[in-house]
């Protein structure tokens, strides 16, 4: 049996000193139920590691931290319950402040969504979610299909994620939209993760799975 | 891609009040301000968009979440009602909130009149916040571009934001050609989204589309090219799509000014930041070619293109380098408060 330390020198995070909730787990807030054992467990199979970053960061709440929390843990149920399982390996929490988000903090069109994702990135090997409290229109998120994962290239390199405390339904779009950039598009079904319509059933298909497995941005197996 | 939020039942201008007063339903209060500003945008005059209008300026003014009001702000802008632009025009002689400055600026870059350009240079030199100076500055040029006032171009309250940084040169190994593609949707889809078509003007339609480095750019083109002769104007937009919603936005607007013989040429946001500048002329025939170079900005690729506008015909020719010259921003580690 794999021990906590190993999974988490798997994950590349430091293991001397190692906070379990908030190193291992990327968790921000001591409010969301999680399974230190379930992660160890579930890092034995494909996974993605993500930079969680707060866009106008100062006006994010306690509220605001255990929504994100919440996003992390349902995204790892959910790509862990898929029809070949997955897991959501490193979690890191990044900051752009009000102030240097120049207006991005509120989103107000999927062209500024893709502005943001053109001018910020952690340089890692991490997934970039963008989290704005507020994205308005009928859509409450953006992500490019397959997207790349050369953090040089042109386009669209994260995936923005409108979080909405309180609200309950960012923890599905942000696996509906980390789903995008592994590689799924829209399907009808109304209980698929990737039906346009949050929340809906959650569903990750083996084919869907196997998909998202093969993107580049996900790594083997510790 | 993206994702709908919230049941059928609550997509309503009801539905989305309730949300906005706090009441429990299926909407996210970014979706909230999103229905009641399509239905007001739609149609203003009705009950329902007059009721629209009606929570939005109540929301810009009453709501208690800072970024709640910012986005109701951002949302009357869309909104070509009297009672709409009364609110920001409220909002930018008075407000001392900068983000609130901000938003109401780019609304009165999309619907004020010219009268709008005093009061957004006074706004801009009221304001205290650096991103709200910036945005009323920006506002004011891009409402001289659509109302095709004339501009000093001295004046550097008119600069937009990267507009003197340095160009790029093209110069890495590895480069894309920048060629015409065929339109990726279907050319009724190609238009500009709500958000920012008031930029757009109204006579433009999509002439073709090109790809650079993998990215594919929707080029929409004014019908009335000659008139970027005499004043400022906007040529066009670049857009970009969501594959997945059969939707097209606005990623560049094309500004023009007449300078010499031809014409100064600035790609930029809608929102203001500067990708591209460069030069116009005009050939015989009317045609309209400009040759434009990026500008060093985070997250910048050098290139450098040349394209015509003939009639209805666009044809484009030119280098990227493949990957980034300009590192992207970083953002800070997150630290516990």
């Amino acid at each position: 049996m794999p021990s906590l330390k190993q999974r988490a020198a798997c994950i590349g995070i430091a293991t001397s000193p190692l906070s379990v909730r908030r190193d291992f787990m990327g968790q921000l807030t001591n409010s969301v139920p999680v399974s230190v054992r379930q992660q160890v467990d579930r890092l034995g199979s494909k996974f993605v590691h993500v930079n969680c970053i707060q866009v106008g960061s100062d006006q994010f709440t306690s509220a605001d931290f255990v929504e994100i929390d919440r996003a992390v843990a349902r995204t790892r149920d959910l790509y862990a319950a898929a029809g070949r399982s997955m897991g959501v390996g490193r979690v890191q929490h990044f900051v752009i402040s009000t102030a240097d988000a120049r207006g991005r903090d509120v989103i107000n069109s999927d062209g500024e969504a893709e502005s943001l994702t053109d001018e910020w990135t952690v340089p890692n090997d991490a997934l970039d979610l963008f989290l704005v409290r507020m994205y308005v229109g009928s859509t409450a998120g953006l992500s490019r299909v397959d997207g790349p994962c050369d953090k040089d290239a042109k386009g669209m390199d994260g995936s923005v994620v409108e979080m909405n405390a309180g609200g309950g339904l960012s923890d599905f779009a942000t696996a509906h939209e980390l789903g995008h950039y592994l590689g799924l598009s829209h399907r009808n079904n109304s209980t698929a993760l990737m039906n346009p319509t949050i929340p809906n059933g959650g569903v990750i298909t083996t084919s869907e799975a196997d998909n998202m497995r093969d993107h580049c941005r996900m790594k083997n197996p510790c | 891609m993206s994702v709908l939020i919230g049941s059928r039942k609550d997509r309503t201008v009801s539905g989305a009040i309730a949300a906005l007063d706090g009441k429990p339903t299926t909407l996210t209060t970014g979706t909230a301000i999103g229905i009641l500003v399509e239905a007001a945008a739609a149609s203003p005059g009705s009950q329902a968009g007059k009721r629209a209008t009606t929570a939005l300026t109540k929301a810009l003014t009453g709501h208690e979440e800072p970024q709640v009001r910012v986005a109701a702000a951002k949302a009357l802008g869309r909104i070509d009602a009297p009672a709409a632009v009364r609110a920001l025009r409220r909002v930018a002689d008075d407000e001392v909130d900068g983000q609130l400055v901000a938003a109401a600026s780019e609304g009165l870059a999309r619907l004020g009149t010219r009268a709008d350009t005093r009061r957004l240079t006074g706004a801009a030199d009221r304001a205290t916040w650096e991103h709200a100076v910036t945005a009323a500055g920006v506002s004011t040029r891009l409402l001289a571009h659509r109302l095709g006032l004339r501009l000093d171009p001295a004046d550097v309250a008119l600069r937009l934001p990267g507009e003197d940084a340095p160009t790029l040169p093209v110069t890495g190994r590895i480069k894309a050609r920048i060629h015409d593609v065929e339109l990726p949707v279907p050319r009724k889809a190609a238009v500009p989204d709500p958000q920012w078509a008031a930029l757009v003007p109204s006579d433009a339609a999509p002439v073709g589309a090109f790809d650079c480095g993998g990215r594919t750019h929707v080029v929409l083109a004014t019908g009335d090219p000659a008139r970027l002769r005499e004043a400022p104007g906007v040529a066009g937009a670049l857009l970009g799509t969501n594959e997945s919603m059969g939707t097209t936005y606005v990623r560049w607007v094309v500004l023009t000014r007449p300078e010499g013989d031809g014409v100064a040429v600035t790609v930029a946001r809608p929102t203001g930041e500067v990708g591209f500048v460069g030069t116009g002329s005009w050939g015989d025939d009317g045609s309209l070619t400009v040759t434009v170079e990026a500008v060093d900005a985070p997250g910048a690729t050098a290139a450098r293109a040349t394209a015509t506008l003939r009639g209805r015909t666009f044809t484009i020719d030119g280098r990227a380098e493949r990957a980034l010259t300009v590192p992207r921003l970083v953002p800070a580690a997150f630290a516990p408060r």
